[in-house]
């Protein structure tokens, strides 16, 4: 059954297991109708990490779009604290086909050191797919705000951005990035708040919600039936479960 | 053809301050679990977590489930650290409620007090299950002047053994709290927090096994379909799949 009657559904949030992809994650995938898995590994999950954790990730993930042509599609992994990381995400997608960039908790969005990739990955019109949270309990040192999304997107206007998890408190990740246009959120994690989805799409317009589960972490099925249940329009569920990553990520036209 | 019964064993009716909800009337809420494939729900009502004493939010509930069919399962919220509380069981027990529940981080009371003990002690007595609330929401998007953790697991635990001919269902527990929570033998784990990781429910059956797994959703404040959805998706035994779906509940509650 296609999940949602989508043509294309394309799950832009997954992380690796360990050294690869559970095959428990494939099964699930091919039964509930994902085509394509967009995978980033970020290693060892340190919230620091070093360049060459960073390179070993991306070996993976390079790995794993050899080992499942068709369907996993690479995001570049790298810590904008390191200058080799533009280097490391300019290879990832020019010489094996990564279709995107991540960042996780490394390094603010806002901080002067993530200029650079910004710059790449406009020059190489790829999104940057961006974890942003705002946690009453506190954030991690250097774990972005939703409002740091939007004013980082405002500075590279022509630049993608994609705020993870529609910044887990999605109320106020909605709120924060509405007024920036280049900022679409994905739905992936573990918040299957009622209404989310329906707000996401009053607010941002369902060009710019995009489908994700954060697996391994979070299961497909949960993560698909936000998608399903929600009371939206059938063009902006098909727009949300796959054509927004494809049109963002350029896929078919690389 | 005989049709599975699908049972929430988590849901709600009423308010929750903190944002406004799609559904908050019982036909409302009926209505968005049953399109959900959902068949029978256990319902307490909101208004009771923000009151101290739950009497007058039991009454509204059972009021407002009058001419509602049999589609909702009443279970009435308790407070023991409130006086009175004895007549709300006492009442619950009337009205042929086979549970109860308990939210011991709202109502700022610990599960190792004797006035949880004795809700227990005098529900298993009864024949009732009690539900213990042990979170309504991720603590991470609490309000800023209301955050409430999540109740210790090891004290439900403690509860639970020390009354072993209770049987306490545990509401809102997580994937990795499951392990700890199911140690003890009279504990029923509602999914309803469980989101998590990729198959978490035939790994959860395959642990430990699949008779005190039960369906709920978290309903009015979560989305009910990813409840069923995972279950549905799991890869388990649809013998398995039905137990956890509805059968287990139906045992439990003796529907």
């Amino acid at each position: 059954m296609r999940a949602g009657g989508a043509e294309l559904v394309i799950d832009c949030h997954v992380h690796t297991e360990g050294r690869g992809l559970d095959p428990r994650l494939i099964r699930h995938a091919e039964r509930l109708g994902v085509d394509r898995l967009v995978v980033s590994s970020l290693g060892s999950w340190a919230y620091e990490p070093t360049h060459e954790d960073c390179q070993q990730a991306n070996r993976v993930v390079r790995r794993l779009t050899l080992d499942y042509p068709g369907l996993v599609l690479g995001l570049a992994y790298v810590n904008p604290c390191h200058p080799e990381a533009v280097a490391e995400f300019e290879r990832c997608v020019a010489e094996w086909g990564f279709v995107g960039l991540k960042l996780w908790v490394a390094c603010r969005v806002t901080d002067d050191r993530v200029r650079p990739l910004l710059q790449k990955a406009r020059d190489l019109r790829v999104p940057v797919q961006h974890h942003a949270w705002y946690k009453i309990t506190g954030n991690l040192p250097h774990e972005s705000y939703p409002h740091e999304i939007a004013r980082a997107a405002a500075e590279f206007p022509d630049v993608q951005l994609i705020m993870a998890h529609i910044g887990g408190d999605w109320l106020r990740g909605i709120a924060s990035v509405r007024h920036q246009p280049n900022v679409s959120v994905d739905t992936s994690g573990s918040i299957i708040e009622d209404g989310m989805i329906e707000a996401a799409v009053t607010a941002l317009g369902a060009r710019r919600v995009l489908f994700g589960s954060d697996a391994h972490g979070g299961d497909l099925a949960v993560n698909l039936a936000k998608i399903a249940g929600a009371r939206i329009p059938v063009r902006a569920r098909r727009l949300i479960l796959g054509g927004n990553f494809a049109r963002l990520a350029q896929l078919g036209k690389r | 053809m005989t049709v599975t019964p699908i049972i929430d064993v988590n849901a709600y009716v009423g308010d929750w301050p903190f944002r406004p909800l799609r559904h908050r009337s019982p036909a409302a809420v009926r209505r968005a679990l049953q399109e959900a494939g959902i068949t029978r729900a256990v319902v307490s009502p909101l208004a009771a977590i923000f009151r101290q004493e739950c009497t007058s939010a039991n009454e509204e509930l059972m009021r407002a489930l009058r001419r509602r069919g049999e589609f909702f399962i009443p279970a009435p919220a308790l407070n023991p650290a409130y006086p009175g509380w004895e007549g709300d069981l006492e009442a619950a027990i009337a009205v042929g409620a086979p549970g109860v529940r308990l939210f011991p981080n709202y109502h700022a009371y610990s599960l190792d007090e004797p006035g949880a003990r004795a809700v227990v002690q005098r529900a298993a007595a009864a024949g009732i299950v009690v539900f213990v609330s042990l979170r309504m929401q991720d603590e991470r998007h609490h309000h800023p002047r209301m955050m409430v953790p999540a109740v210790p697991l090891e004290l439900v635990v403690g509860l639970a053994s020390a009354v072993p001919e209770a049987r306490i269902v545990v509401c809102m527990g997580r994937y990795a709290e499951a392990e700890a929570l199911l140690a003890a033998g009279n504990v029923w784990l509602d999914l309803s927090g469980v989101q998590g990781p990729v198959g978490c429910v035939e790994l959860l059956a395959e642990r430990f096994g699949a008779d005190r797994l039960l369906m709920g959703t978290g309903a009015p404040l979560q989305y009910p379909l990813p409840a069923a959805a995972k279950i549905h998706a799991s890869e388990l035994p649809q013998a398995e799949r039905e137990k956890i779906l509805g059968g287990n509940a139906a045992s439990l509650l003796r529907l």
